[in-house]
């Protein structure tokens, strides 16, 4: 088998073919400077991933060399891109070549060669389907974590997107041609350019692939329909962004009939994500010839339930009908067509949904089981088995391409499009919501009035007409214009030139602050406040897992090594019944997310301290949760162990006592856990002053250590507790009910959320001075931009009234990029830079609130050691 | 006898799917799969009636755009199965 050996063009004359070698200088250089412009604004807007910035870069030189190659060569060439860029994306890490990134290349490559090599093996189909069944089973236990493999996690969602359903294609359709494979043909197929790059990847026909190379006569226009399709992805992922960074509604902010409206009808909108990716996937493939039909096509514009399963996802509902509809339709079609259609229908909707799982196991390497993607499947498949049985029954209004619906045709079908945007939105805010009673809670926001139900209508209304007339404008037919490529190169260099704008300051500028709110998310490509709150909830509440579709922590959490866990799931603690509920064990050192972790012999992560504090020591004990703890960072890396390397040198030189800062912090820990350990533990340290700290987002984490107290049925330890469960009317009864909805006794408990962190506060405040420590509140932001607004006005207000003052690092960070201090994209905490900055500020803030803390430094005048002493006394 | 295929298809076509539709539009290299004529629905009723009428077994495999995407390649499929 020859490797240069051309495709054969279906379809395709002679003359065709020799039209499409036609050079053309002008629209060479058009396509090169509408490519340049995409990769530039691949590079301002961040779009997808650096890996994606480095695949644009080598798909633009190697299309600049593809266009002069002879149609025989271009195949083997677009293999030679494919796999250099697979190469590129995994040994090109932070702008320099790793040797190790490399190696997962040629592994990726070498595993999918031996899958290959298995559809080939001579002898029976049966032979080669067992022999792959067995490798993949083999594959399945490595992916799962039960055998150790010689190469990294990182290379098994790109080594799944490409052959989890491509084999199962390639195998059927390589059976049923009549045209042996090519080695080109194969390889291409399989790892094709953009793949490395997107696992979430469209399951692209294996026919379709080979008969759409360049089965155009002209092929500038393949080339510029690419373009085209780049910049229409481009939009989608900023359309995404702008509603995905403004407008999203998380179930426990619904608290309006607005918020409401907003909370249903935006998380559909958020698969512009998906359909963007597509378009620049397919777009990519144009560049090199492959002349794809669309992956989507209009589908907010659904007329109905088979429409919207006809529009959104094409690929995926063409793989389906091939492999299970069609198939097991023709099998059952004796039981006559009704009941084969609605037996096929369910059966397809059925397999979507398992291998939506499937899917997810080879891309996270855990099975995708909620209640909320099986609802959301069973639902669809219903409504588009009820709407096939009506269009059998009443016949469904089709037209030619072109042709215009009558008046009455087209306002029925308009009405109908809303009609189904609306059911799609509702359905798909079910799949997006973490619990049926969440998911059910934010409904009752319907029962309340408020003044901003003139907001809900008008938004509703807004909807309204932005799908009614554009539905009316598709039914009366007006067709897309015949293509033009000057007119389609007009269209992308002046979107381009827009979109590029609006990245220059100096445009943001003259904006007003809607448009530069606008422009703001449009650049942003981080999580955005809810989904935050999500990743965050995960070290609380263990809540690992996401909703049905919520593409970005899906994201992030695919990208997150299956090892990378939770302090408390390692084996450095020991569990304990009731509060705290662990506790490291005293002197050991074990691995956690990457560092070593070591404890004292009091089981503290810190140096050695005796019991006993001496005379000349000033003793500080630190409460907090993971960012105390130091999650990320080696042992001498965390910011208490920083500051008091820094206090004792500098007390060495200048004169002053000796600091000994104790961590009591434990990742995973709340207030209510710290006031158990202070009570219990610090206190016994003798500590001078002791340092709570906390962050934006800690006041809600007691209220769910509570909520587990009360489901694990232990004591609640503090009369305050007891007294709070009483007031929102929870007995032992309801606990059992709740057991199966934790969410629904979080709603029973929130109103109290802040009774709690204030009797804590309180609780906190007084026990550091019955033991002779003055308690001073410490705001620690995380390296976040929703940390960097300030200090939040509840806890600090609440610390005050305890009597604690409280010490701001607001602008730790200084001018850093955030997210160069984070120990992993998937894991927002500060790395080694980050600790130091906070190590630097909490010292300034020692400093500058000296007279009102009395922590002495070591540089202090003698005028602050007589304050800090009149402290002391007066304590 | 091949064009008295592709008149009775087109017959059926219209009769079924567009009804309404003036014939001079619909060519017999008018696209049916891509225009989002023959969906999965139609393109069963369709098969249906092509083996009724021509007494041919269609395969699931066979429900291609090569196949079925216009008057005259459904012609040409349908001569290819009756030899």
């Amino acid at each position: 088998v020859s490797l240069t050996q051309a495709i054969p063009s279906p379809g395709l004359s002679t003359q065709a073919s020799s039209e499409r070698a036609e050079i053309s200088i002008p629209r060479y250089l058009v396509i090169a400077f509408e490519l340049g412009l995409f990769l530039v604004v691949v590079y301002l807007f961040n779009i997808e991933s650096r890996g994606f910035l480095h695949l644009g870069i080598l798909a633009f030189f190697g299309w600049l060399i593809h266009y002069f190659l002879p149609l025989r060569y271009r195949l083997p060439f677009f293999l030679f891109l494919s796999l250099t860029g697979i190469g590129l994306v995994f040994g090109l890490q932070a702008e320099s070549w790793s040797a190790e990134g490399l190696a997962q290349a040629a592994w990726t490559i070498g595993l999918g060669l031996v899958l290959i090599a298995l559809c080939h093996v001579p002898g029976s189909n049966r032979v080669r389907i067992s022999l792959l069944a067995a490798v993949v089973i083999a594959l399945a236990a490595a992916r799962a974590g039960a055998v150790a493999t010689p190469w990294s996690a990182a290379i098994w969602p790109v080594l799944g997107s490409m052959f989890m359903f491509r084999l199962v294609v390639y195998l059927q359709q390589v059976r049923q041609s009549k045209t042996p494979p090519t080695v080109a043909r194969t390889l291409s197929y399989f790892f094709m350019l953009p793949n490395v790059c997107f696992p979430l990847f469209p399951v692209v026909d294996y026919h379709t692939f080979l008969k759409s190379h360049y089965d155009s006569p002209d092929r500038h226009r393949i080339y510029q329909t690419g373009i085209h399709w780049l910049f229409r992805g481009i939009v989608h992922l900023l359309l995404y962004r702008l509603i995905y960074q403004n407008l999203i509604v998380d179930a426990s902010d619904v608290a309006t009939r607005f918020d409401l409206v907003n909370y249903l009808l935006w998380p559909y909108t958020l698969y512009l994500r998906v359909s963007g990716t597509f378009h620049l996937i397919a777009g990519m493939m144009h560049l090199f010839g492959f002349n794809l039909p669309e992956t989507h096509k209009l589908y907010f514009l659904s007329s109905s339930f088979n429409d919207f399963w006809r529009r959104i996802n094409i690929y995926w509902k063409d793989f389906i009908m091939k492999v299970f509809y069609y198939p097991i339709y023709f099998r059952l079609r004796q039981l006559g067509n009704v009941a084969a259609l609605v037996i096929s229908t369910m059966l397809a909707f059925f397999a979507t949904w398992i291998l939506h799982g499937y899917q997810w196991f080879w891309l996270r390497g855990t099975w995708l089981l909620t209640w909320n993607d099986a609802l959301f499947w069973a639902i669809l498949g219903a409504l588009v088995v009820a709407n096939s049985l009506y269009e059998i029954e009443h016949g469904r209004t089709r037209r030619l391409a072109g042709t215009a619906l009558s008046w009455r045709s087209t306002l029925l079908t308009s009405a109908r499009t809303i009609g189904v945007f609306f059911a799609i939105c509702i359905l798909w805010s079910l799949w997006s919501a973490q619990s049926l009673a969440q998911w059910l809670g934010a409904w009752s926001a319907a029962l309340r009035p408020s003044d901003s139900d003139v907001a809900a209508a008008a938004l509703l209304f807004g909807f309204i007409a932005v799908i009614g007339v554009s539905a009316l404008v598709l039914a009366r037919g007006v067709a897309e214009p015949a293509f033009a490529f000057g007119r389609s190169a007009a269209v992308v260099i002046s979107s381009a030139a827009i979109i590029i704008g609006i990245s220059f300051p100096e445009v943001h500028r003259n904006l007003g602050p809607a448009g530069r709110t606008v422009a703001a998310s449009l650049m942003e490509s981080e999580l955005n406040r809810g989904d935050f709150a999500n990743l965050e909830r995960g070290y609380y509440e263990n809540l690992m897992d996401v909703g049905g579709f919520n593409s970005e922590l899906w994201e992030i959490y695919r990208a997150k090594p299956a090892d990378w866990r939770p302090v408390s799931e390692t084996d450095g603690v020991e569990p304990i019944d009731g509060l705290p509920f662990f506790s490291l064990k005293p002197s050991v050192t074990f691995s956690h997310n990457g560092v070593q972790v070591t404890t004292n012999r009091w089981g503290m992560r810190d140096r050695d301290y005796p019991k006993e504090r001496s005379q000349e020591t000033v003793r500080v004990a630190l409460l907090g949760s993971s960012f105390v703890f130091g999650n990320g960072v080696g042992d001498e890396e965390t910011f208490e162990n920083l500051l008091e390397d820094r206090l004792n040198e500098e007390a060495a030189r200048f004169g002053g006592p000796h600091y000994e800062l104790m961590n009591f912090g434990v990742g995973g820990y709340s207030d209510l856990e710290n006031l158990h350990v202070l009570e219990n533990r610090a206190c016994g340290f003798d500590p001078d002053f002791v340092f709570l700290f906390f962050h934006s987002d800690t006041r809600s984490h007691p209220l769910g250590k509570l909520a587990n107290l009360m489901l694990a049925g232990q004591p609640l330890h503090y009369p305050f507790l007891e007294e709070i469960v009483r007031r929102a009317g929870v007995d032992e009864n309801d606990v059992e009910r709740y057991r199966e909805d934790r969410y629904a006794l979080m709603q029973k408990l929130r109103p109290y959320e802040q009774d709690i962190l204030e009797r804590i506060y309180a609780e906190i405040a007084a026990a550091a001075r019955e033991c002779g420590a003055r308690p001073i509140a410490v705001f620690i932001p995380r390296p976040e931009k929703f940390d960097q607004g300030g200090i939040p006005e509840l806890e600090s207000g609440l610390a005050r009234e305890a009597g604690m003052p409280v010490l701001d690092l607001s602008g730790a960070y200084g001018e850093s990029d955030l997210a160069e201090l984070w120990i992993a994209r998937w894991d927002h905490h500060p790395n080694a830079a980050g600790t130091r900055l906070l190590a630097d500020r909490l010292y300034q803030a020692l400093k500058d609130s000296q007279p009102s803390t009395g922590f002495q430094l070591p540089m202090a005048s003698q005028e602050q050691r007589e304050i800090s002493q009149e402290v002391v006394r007066q304590r | 006898m091949k064009d008295d295929v592709k008149k009775t298809l087109k017959d059926y076509i219209l009769r079924e799917f567009l009804p309404g539709e003036s014939p001079d539009n619909l060519l017999y290299s008018t696209q049916l799969i891509t225009s989002g004529v023959l969906d999965s629905l139609a393109t069963l009723k369709l098969v249906a009636f092509l083996e009724e009428t021509y007494g041919i077994t269609v395969q699931p495999h066979e429900l291609e755009s090569d196949n079925l995407d216009t008057i005259d390649r459904i012609a040409d499929f349908v001569g290819s199965k009756r030899g």
